[in-house]
């Protein structure tokens, strides 16, 4: 347990995004009459469970921090933990089931009565799989009760073929670089976008969409539809208080580290240490998007209606700045002495860019980033072993946006809105980002 | 069946099926194979011209749009896809399928999820995007009709 004392508040400082600058030392006591709880979770960018490297890199540019997993109605049946992935860029909690296994978590079943299986499948072709259990969830002292989560199965056989598509299984520690992510994201559930959620049998869809959820009879697992409720669920949203989005704070980069440490406050709004300060802008989102102005290209959701087109985004699971090459920065090759690197950017000297990212309701605001020679990074010695690495960028394929991640958030403290919920008075209608 | 109002890609309420697992127009196949599929899946497919090729977009009811490239010859020399699922790749990606698999288990090991970029002589594979929000396209580059820019293939 946290010890609790009295800080200085220092919200609000340098939102020049991209220029490095202040951060926030969260305040942990809220003196006044609605109690005491910390909402604040310390996070570290520190390469991740000690010692896991794969191919002799350590996993940089990734926010990690620990969170106490009870079975429901107990203090006493728990495990903490730590060196969870914190990624704003998806919804829900998931772990190892061999870290749980001992709680005997309750399961939770899909619309037909038989136990739900979920499935994630990432970008870039990596994939989860497990079941879903109910659990209470302790992040920093803020206890969510009854949470959907995935537990990932060990399991190597019996997963559909419609989940693995042909990538590759994540189900360990050593293969995730994460023992487990703690998805806070824009929404409410991992099944969840655009208002509502076409996993609910309620949806109206003949068919269950697919890969999501599923129901398994013996070795054969197909599509089920889910509740809502007992879908895998972002677990700021069940929280009593502090519910409606999350803060992500580091300090300024202005080149590698080894480490850093920051902060994931929760709520905005609702504490004195979590107010939107009125220097920060609000960009409303379309799809979860929003548009990137780079190099007089405009990367953005072109059809609301169909979720069509470049969106733009800032994810803290991104482990890199990544966007199309419109200015024709060179590409690493993929012949390198430390391997096959094509897919990060590779400029003789390290370029000084900028863009300008803007919101659905007029927001506007422009960022400025470098982009290092990437080979020279991972083959250099110090920092190779630096997890932070504010330089490091690869590429978006063209017909994608701007991906902004853990780079941006580097002195930039990024409020996250939540689907659905509460917004502080005069800001608009959640999901938004602000900055 | 109902449609629900707050889908967007349920604008018209058609009825929608999910992909199956039947014979399906793939990277490198033949076009008459999406007429098949229409028929079959009782599928929302448009067809939309263009210059040098046409589109088939096959919409499945999770959302995910997949967007074929059909050459003068009639053969699906590219495809895209976005949604908030991934598409099935062993059915679009057919006979390419093993290639793209075994390109996926030969990707550099790093950690960290990120874009998808494979080159290959054969074969090229990009996605980007994030959960819910899937990316990605697929072409042959000796397929793609003279005249065509790969650029165009987003």
């Amino acid at each position: 347990m946290r010890a609790v004392f009295p800080s200085i508040l220092l919200i609000g400082l340098a939102f020049a995004a991209g220029c490095g600058g202040g951060t926030s030392t969260g305040s942990t006591t809220k003196t006044s009459g609605s109690g005491s709880v910390s909402n604040v979770l310390p996070i570290a960018v520190s390469g991740g469970p000690a010692a896991n490297q794969m191919n002799g890199f350590i996993y940089q540019n990734a926010a990690f921090a620990s969170a106490t997993i009870c079975a429901p109605g107990s203090t006493s049946n728990c495990v903490t933990i730590d060196n969870l992935l914190v990624d704003t860029g998806s919804t829900g909690l998931r772990i190892f089931d061999s870290e749980v296994s001992a709680l005997k978590l309750p399961g939770v079943n899909a619309a037909n009565g038989s136990a739900a299986y979920d499935c994630v499948s990432f970008i870039d072709g990596t994939y989860l799989w497990g079941t879903v259990a109910k659990a209470d969830v302790t992040l920093g002292s803020e206890v969510a009760s009854g949470v959907p989560i995935h537990v990932i199965s060990s399991a190597t056989t019996g997963i559909p073929s419609s989940c693995s598509n042909g990538g590759t299984n994540e189900n360990t520690a050593a293969l995730l670089g994460a023992n487990g992510i703690l998805g806070v994201g824009l929404e409410p559930t991992d099944c969840f976008y655009s208002g509502g959620s076409v996993c609910d049998p309620s949806s109206g869809l003949s068919t269950p969409p697919s890969p999501a959820y599923y129901t398994c009879s013996g070795s054969t697992c197909s599509p089920a539809f889910i509740a809502t409720a007992n879908q895998v669920t972002n677990p700021v949203v069940l929280f009593p208080t502090d519910n409606n989005g999350v803060i992500v704070e580091l300090p300024g980069a202005s080149g590698g580290a080894a480490t850093a440490t920051g902060s994931l406050i929760f709520g905005i709004g609702t504490e004195s240490n979590n107010q939107l300060p009125s220097s920060a802008t609000v960009f409303t989102l379309a799809c979860d998007d929003f548009t990137t102005v780079f190099d007089n290209e405009t990367f953005g959701i072109t059809d609301p209606t169909a979720c069509a087109g470049p969106g733009s985004f800032i994810d803290s699971g991104s482990n890199a700045l990544y966007f199309p090459n419109v200015p024709n920065i060179p590409e690493c090759g993929s012949n390198t002495p430390i391997g096959d690197l094509s897919g990060f950017y590779c400029p003789s000297t390290t370029q000084s860019l900028s863009a300008k990212n803007e919101g659905g309701n007029g927001a506007s605001k422009s960022s400025s980033f470098s982009v290092a020679n990437a080979e020279d990074l991972f083959t250099n010695a110090s920092t190779a072993s630096e997890a932070v690495q504010p330089t490091l960028a690869g590429i978006n394929p063209s017909g994608s946006g701007f991906d902004w991640g853990l780079p941006f958030f580097y002195g930039v403290n990024v409020y996250n809105a939540i689907d659905g919920q509460s917004v502080p008075s005069g800001a608009p209608a959640a999901p938004w980002w602000a900055y | 069946m109902v449609c629900s109002r707050w889908l967007p890609w349920a604008a018209g309420c058609a009825a929608f099926v999910g992909f199956s697992l039947s014979a399906q127009a793939s990277l490198g196949g033949g076009v008459s194979s999406v007429e098949s599929d229409r028929v079959h899946m009782n599928a929302r497919i448009q067809v939309m011209p263009h210059a040098r090729y046409d589109v088939h977009e096959v919409q499945s009811s999770g959302g995910t749009v997949v967007d074929e490239y059909v050459s003068p010859e009639g053969m699906v020399f590219a495809l895209t896809w976005h949604g908030p699922f991934p598409p099935p790749m062993r059915q679009i990606l057919g006979t390419y399928f093993q290639q793209y698999s075994a390109a996926l288990q030969a990707q550099p090991k790093m950690y960290g999820h990120r874009p998808l970029n494979i080159q290959k002589q054969g074969l090229v594979v990009q996605t980007g995007g994030h959960m819910r929000a899937h990316f990605g396209r697929a072409y042959i580059p000796d397929l793609v009709p003279s005249g065509v820019a790969v650029t165009q293939i987003q």
